[in-house]
């Protein structure tokens, strides 16, 4: 393979690596604490849209799949003991879903994410935004949107409806489609105001104050004690001054109908869809909030804004004749320690060869041992050497 | 999606011309794609900042989806059996159609149709299609073609067609009949779910000014 596609490669690893450390650094700082589940366990486990999981048969006929997501392993590991709340998660792997093909979607993709379980209050969902706004931050985006919205305000409105055409309604609503959610409140028989704020359900989106004067006649309990809910959240966020980033809408509605109050979704600039995702649902019985990251889409997201993100590392080039050879180990030993970068060199005693190599890499220096006490020390933009003691570059 | 402009895939055909129509009469214009002897596969709008382009009809919803157009105008018929994950927020009223079950008209078709197994059918939407048969718990058999579907039962490839009908003129020549209603079809307009977010304020304009436009036009 051609060097400058390796190259290509490697550094697109290195950028990911260095944006899941700075995602988890974040987690870590709200003091978070890492969890690691299994790839795959038994499909019970992972309740819900089978069709979309990967699956196979374990040796003792158990059926298995592979992870399409890390919160029912989450929700099975709490099921397990009644450890003191409140217990603080997050986790960061990959994740595993079928798509349909020729579609340019991921079908093995990386989540980083959090877990807050067993507070009931809304400082809990606050704590849970601001961790996941805080993570894009240190991810490098600048311009990015968080939606909030809130699953009692539709399950509200949803309880005066009751009607067969409820779960067509939810559906249309999912997927975004609200000429058919225009087309269906037209023919239910519901109170004009229900059928108001059906209609309306576009329009509920923007700023809190947006959303509380718009909503105010709205006279279902379930609704308006979620407004009020959005209401407190924005004041906290507006503490952690992070509510610059935030806005809301009403229409978000939970795909995978486990979200039991506030829900929340990231997008930004070059990622077709939401960068990020989270809520307030119950996992094993337990009051609890989440969010997950997804890795890949933030990193592609970075790329097509052609943010610079990624502080490549200073790396000096070890070179030695033969008879230096262990003194230049010794010494680059001392500098890995102090926290530098070091490669060794394995192309032998030529020094032409060597220099052309640390030219070629883009190395940001090169060092050659001749013998035990001198050291030659080469400026890489000119070529110019510099022999030197050993005791001097070794302070 | 490239930043601060706002992209539009639009369906090749009449749809195409009708969409233009009803952006031009909205305030949303593309003189250079006026031009009908331009061979250029991307138009802009260097004042107002859009971007336009032609795409097939079926594949308007993919460029949605994935976000290299933030708006999309297609049709019905491509979104039910495209199934994408996009917003769907107008109904242009244009492009008005509707997704037959067609075929000869003889007792023995109707029975078939009705009660019958394994049917073959012949379409341009097998998941359109699919789902309707599903639904009336009749196994099908799906033959998927490209075009001149009406050929198929004419032919023997197949006992019934499900495509779109407008007129209904090429299946009577044809000696075919309308033997079920499948749904309603028009154009629509979809975005993309994180355009929809991000590129909010100029959506919301957009598809306020074209709803204005509509309700006069009515």
């Amino acid at each position: 393979m051609d060097y400058n596609i390796v190259s290509e490669l490697l550094t697109e690893y290195a950028i990911k690596n260095q944006l899941q450390q700075k995602i988890t650094s974040v987690f870590s700082s709200y003091n978070y604490k890492l969890i690691d589940t299994p790839t795959f366990e038994r499909i019970e486990t992972f309740a819900g849209n089978e069709e979309k999981m990967y699956k196979f048969i374990g040796r003792d006929g158990a059926v298995l799949a592979l992870r399409p997501d890390f919160t029912p392993q989450i929700a099975k590991i709490l099921s397990k003991g009644g450890a003191g709340f409140p217990l603080r998660f997050f986790y960061v792997g990959n994740t595993f879903r079928c798509n349909e093909n020729y579609q340019g979607k991921l079908n093995e993709f990386t989540q980083a994410g959090v877990e807050l379980c067993g507070v009931s209050e809304n400082c809990a969902a606050a704590e849970v935004i601001a961790v996941a706004i805080s993570a894009l931050i240190s991810s490098g985006l600048t311009d990015f949107r968080v939606e909030i919205g809130h699953a009692g305000f539709l399950g509200g409105i949803f309880e005066e409806i009751g009607d067969s055409a409820l779960e067509l309604l939810k559906q249309y609503i999912i997927e975004g489609n609200f000429v058919g959610v225009k087309e269906i409140t037209s023919k239910l028989s519901i109170a004009p105001e229900t059928a108001e704020v059906l209609r309306n359900l576009m329009e509920y989106s923007g700023k809190i104050d947006f959303i509380i004067s718009s909503t105010k006649n709205i006279k279902n309990v379930r609704a308006r004690l979620a407004v009020a809910e959005l209401g407190e959240i924005h004041r906290s966020l507006k503490a952690y001054d992070l509510d610059k980033y935030i806005s809301f809408d009403l229409s978000l509605i939970a795909n995978w109908g486990y979200y039991t109050g506030m829900i929340f979704r990231g997008y930004t600039e070059g990622a077709s869809g939401r960068v990020v995702e989270g809520g307030r649902y119950e996992i094993g019985g337990v009051p609890s909030v989440g969010c997950a990251l997804r890795v890949n889409d933030i990193q592609k997201a970075i790329e097509s804004q052609h943010l610079e993100i990624f502080t490549k590392p200073t790396v000096t080039f070890l070179s030695y004749t033969q008879s230096a050879k262990l003194r230049a180990f010794a010494c680059a030993k001392e500098w890995r320690k102090a926290g530098d970068t070091v490669e060794n060199s394995v192309l032998g005693g030529d020094i032409d060869k060597n220099f052309k190599y640390a030219k070629e890499k883009r190395f940001d220096g090169m060092v050659y041992f001749m013998d035990d006490d001198s050291v030659i020390l080469f400026d890489m933009e000119t070529g110019r050497q510099k022999t030197v003691r050993v005791s001097e570059v070794m302070r | 999606m490239s930043e601060n402009y706002l992209t539009f895939a639009l369906a090749k055909g009449r749809l195409a011309d009708n969409a233009m129509k009803l952006l031009k009469d909205s305030g949303v214009s593309c003189p250079e794609m006026e031009n009908k002897n331009s061979r250029k596969l991307i138009f802009t709008n260097e004042e107002y900042k859009y971007k336009f382009f032609l795409a097939k009809a079926s594949d308007v919803p993919v460029y949605v989806e994935r976000g290299a157009a933030d708006v999309g105008f297609a049709g019905k018929d491509t979104l039910r059996e495209e199934h994408k994950n996009i917003c769907e927020v107008l109904d242009l009223g244009f492009g008005k159609c509707r997704i037959m079950v067609a075929g000869y008209d003889t007792p023995a078709n109707r029975l078939k149709l009705a009660h019958g197994h394994n049917l073959r059918i012949a379409t341009k939407y097998p998941n359109i299609a699919t789902e309707y048969f599903e639904n009336k718990n009749q196994s099908i058999e799906i033959i998927k073609l490209n075009g001149s579907v009406e050929l198929a039962p004419i032919v023997g490839l197949s006992d019934f067609i499900v495509d779109i009908v407008e007129t209904g003129t090429t299946l009577q020549e044809n000696g075919l009949t309308i033997l079920e209603e499948i749904g309603e079809l028009s154009a629509r307009m979809v975005v993309n779910t994180a355009s929809i977010k991000i590129k909010n304020h100029q959506i919301t304009n957009l598809i306020r000014n074209l709803e204005k436009t509509l309700s006069e036009g009515r």
